[in-house]
């Protein structure tokens, strides 16, 4: 998604699977925790389907292949997916996951807010995004 | 190590909705009440507006195993800590109508209570006074009958002005949505800043939650709660027909028996029939077998649409502005299924999070995601179909083979929506797509049916053979035994339940200090 990567996506994803208080959307979706093996076994699964189709890693791809993967993932594993990471979690469900982590780090923040031009309006504003006071 | 703290008068297990309030009436009459609540302290300043941080109020005890083709949303739809679900729950307070009280009298199928709306109805009307409910009674046509609200409805702003017009072009009716939170300042009470936030726990008081009313009142009455206490079985005397206290462990591990003359539990629909089903062989309180049978949770059907109008859907209460229950009473008369539902119109939403409109429509990622999220932050409208859920046995809470931490085995939720309820909740998107094209959303869908409060488990009735409770909660089997919450709820309704909650546990609170020698 563009602007995830900026925003610290893999930072916010490590963030809270190192942190006490895990604040995931995960939580909400009847995964175990930890959740630590839901994302490596997933995208493990996720780099052995890119290279099993295009023969190429994920970071190599062009903008229209990584499109039409992405289209490819979201009803359906693609083929590699399940032989790769047998406890890789269905890549629909992944995709989901992984897209609301990067709304969460895009758009769920007081700047992200005021570049949608909504008023944030806090009763308490965070100190931080989605650090944890507390740590 | 072992501890055994002085007995007291009662014990209540959960400091949400129901626990909070049986505390505050039990210990004004000068009962000795201890709350045990298995999560930790929230204080309004712990409440964050932001819906990350907002996910640290949901359930964070141990997993709940969920099976079944709609799982019932443990971890979304239950709380933790003080004030349970209660503390960020959104204010949605309608009142079941007298037809879901006799659904079996009057259809042949599902169950009745064994009270009706008129048994009900002064504890709906005494509640609201203490409360606050904005509303408006009049307008309101398919309201059963009672006192009027005490405040104002809330406002509607342009999210609610332009859905309205869609309900008035086809002829439906639209009223104030009834919310227990303030729409100007009530008593001790702020009014509403209608800035959405709700979901992460309203810190001023102007929502209706636990931490707002009952909990401090609570405490001055010389109530205690004591926090991270997860209270793993009900004890009995020899004969297992009185309930003498409860074994909870305290964070750091030690286990501490409480001994009380009575114990009330108020766990929440999942951990009540959890707890009773691993304190005795075959479970305490369980001559019928149905502890843990018939949990329900209300199908939401959720319409979405982009609109060409500025809709400001950033303001409101995220509980909503509107409500229409047209395809309410008659529960025989609907286009598809069987049951009753309401709408809840235009909720204040978030880009962000399970209910943002960030992920309302799962298949844009990309610039195509950019742009929509662009596009919605002032364009989008919404409302949600509360579906009444109908109870089957089957859907219950079992034991799993698993255990937690202290040895307990972990509860599991099976739950299938009834065909008619499913049915049900189809007819309602068909009709709330209609309605949005008619209030001329350029785009429109719908998600999947998520599920909505949870309920049933523990269900109330006349006949000791065929539920766990009487009309005041309390167990057949164990006179000084009470349960407090939805999971009373024999049939659900198509309203949000905490209103009723409330209602039931004040009837049930007045029961008990009436009968108070005779029941200890
Ligand atoms: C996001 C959200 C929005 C909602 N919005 C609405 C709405 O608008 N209108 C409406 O009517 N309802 C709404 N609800 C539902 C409402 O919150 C519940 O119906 C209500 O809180 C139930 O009250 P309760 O006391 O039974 O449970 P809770 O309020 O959940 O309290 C139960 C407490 O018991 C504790 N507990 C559990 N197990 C143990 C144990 N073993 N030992 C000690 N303590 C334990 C829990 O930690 C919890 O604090 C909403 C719920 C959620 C989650
Ligand atoms: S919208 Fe109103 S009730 Fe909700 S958090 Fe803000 S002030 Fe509280």
């Amino acid at each position: 998604m563009p602007g995830a990567r900026a925003a610290g996506l893999s930072h916010y994803i490590d963030h809270q699977l190192s942190s006490r208080d895990n604040l995931l959307i995960l939580r909400y979706l009847r995964v175990k925790p930890p959740f630590d093996g839901f994302y490596s076994s997933a995208l493990t699964a996720f780099e052995q389907a890119v290279r099993k189709r295009y023969n190429k890693n994920p970071g190599e791809l062009a903008q229209g292949e990584m499109s039409e993967f992405i289209t490819s993932i979201m009803q359906k594993n693609p083929e590699g997916w399940a032989k790769s990471g047998e406890d890789a979690p269905p890549a629909p469900f992944f995709y989901f996951v992984l897209r609301s982590d990067a709304i969460d780090v895009t758009y769920g923040t007081m700047a992200a807010f005021d570049s949608l031009d909504i008023p944030y309006m806090a009763h308490i504003e965070p100190d931080h995004a989605w650090e944890s006071r507390r740590e | 190590m072992n501890k055994y703290p002085e007995r007291t008068d009662v014990v209540i297990v959960g400091s949400g909705a129901a626990g909070s309030l049986m505390a505050v009436k039990l210990s004004k009459s000068g009962k000795k009440v201890i709350i045990l609540e298995a999560g930790p302290i929230r204080k309004p300043g712990d409440l964050i507006s932001s819906q990350i941080h907002a996910r640290r109020l949901k359930w964070s005890g141990e997993p709940v195993e969920e099976t079944g083709a709609q799982p019932i949303g443990n971890v979304f739809n239950s709380g933790y800590g003080t004030g349970g679900s209660a503390l960020h729950h959104y204010g949605v307070w309608p009142r079941l109508h007298a037809e879901d009280f006799k659904v079996k009298s009057l259809y042949g199928r599902a169950l009745d209570w064994p009270i009706t709306y008129d048994d009900l109805r002064p504890s709906y009307d005494q509640i609201q006074q203490e409360v606050g409910i904005s509303g408006d009674k009049a307008r309101e046509i398919w309201r059963p009958d009672g006192a009027d609200y005490p405040l104002p409805p809330v406002p509607v702003f342009q999210q609610g002005e332009i859905i309205a017009g869609g309900f008035k072009k086809l002829g439906k009716s639209i009223s104030p949505l009834p919310l227990a939170l303030n729409s100007r300042d009530y008593k001790d009470r702020p009014a509403c800043l209608w800035d959405g936030w709700c979901d992460a726990g309203c810190p001023t008081g102007a929502l209706a939650n636990p931490l707002a009313l009952y909990l401090p009142q609570t405490e001055k009455q010389g109530g205690k709660i004591i926090h991270n206490a997860t209270v793993s079985r009900i004890l009995t005397d020899d004969g297992g027909k009185k309930a003498i206290g409860v074994i909870y462990h305290a964070d750091d591990g030690t286990e501490i028996t409480q001994m009380a003359h009575m114990v009330i539990l108020a766990a929440f629909a999942v951990q009540t029939p959890r707890l009773l089903l691993n304190s005795a062989d075959g479970g305490l309180a369980n001559r019928s077998g149905l502890v843990g049978a018939n949990i329900m949770s209300h199908a939401a059907a959720t319409v979405y649409g982009l609109f060409n109008e500025e809709m400001e859907p950033y303001m409101g209460a995220t509980g909503g502005q509107l409500l229409n229950q047209d395809s309410y009473d008659h529960k025989d008369k609907r286009t598809k299924g069987f049951g009753s539902y309401q709408w809840m119109i235009a909720q204040a939403v978030k880009p962000n999070d399970l209910l943002g409109f960030g992920g309302t429509n799962p298949a844009l990622f990309g610039p195509k995601l950019t742009e929509f999220m662009q596009q919605a932050a002032q364009h989008f409208g919404g409302m949600t179909g509360c579906v009444e859920d109908l109870p089957v046995q089957e859907n219950r809470i079992t034991l799993s083979s698993d255990k937690d931490k202290y040895g307990i085995p972990l509860p599991t939720a099976d739950h299938a929506s009834h065909k008619d309820s499913y049915a049900l909740w189809q007819a309602a998107k068909e009709e709330g797509t209609e309605i949005f094209k008619a209030a001329g959303a350029t785009h429109i869908w719908n998600g999947p049916l998520g599920p909505m409060h949870i309920m049933g488990g523990t269900i109330m009735g006349d006949k000791a053979e065929k539920s766990v409770t009487n009309s005041y909660g309390q167990c057949h089997d164990i006179d000084n035994l009470f349960i407090a919450g939805p999971g009373l709820f024999p049939t659900c309704g198509g309203v949000n339940p905490t209103f009723t909650v409330h209602a039931l546990t004040l009837r049930s609170s007045k029961y008990i200090l009436k009968n108070w020698p005779a029941i200890t």
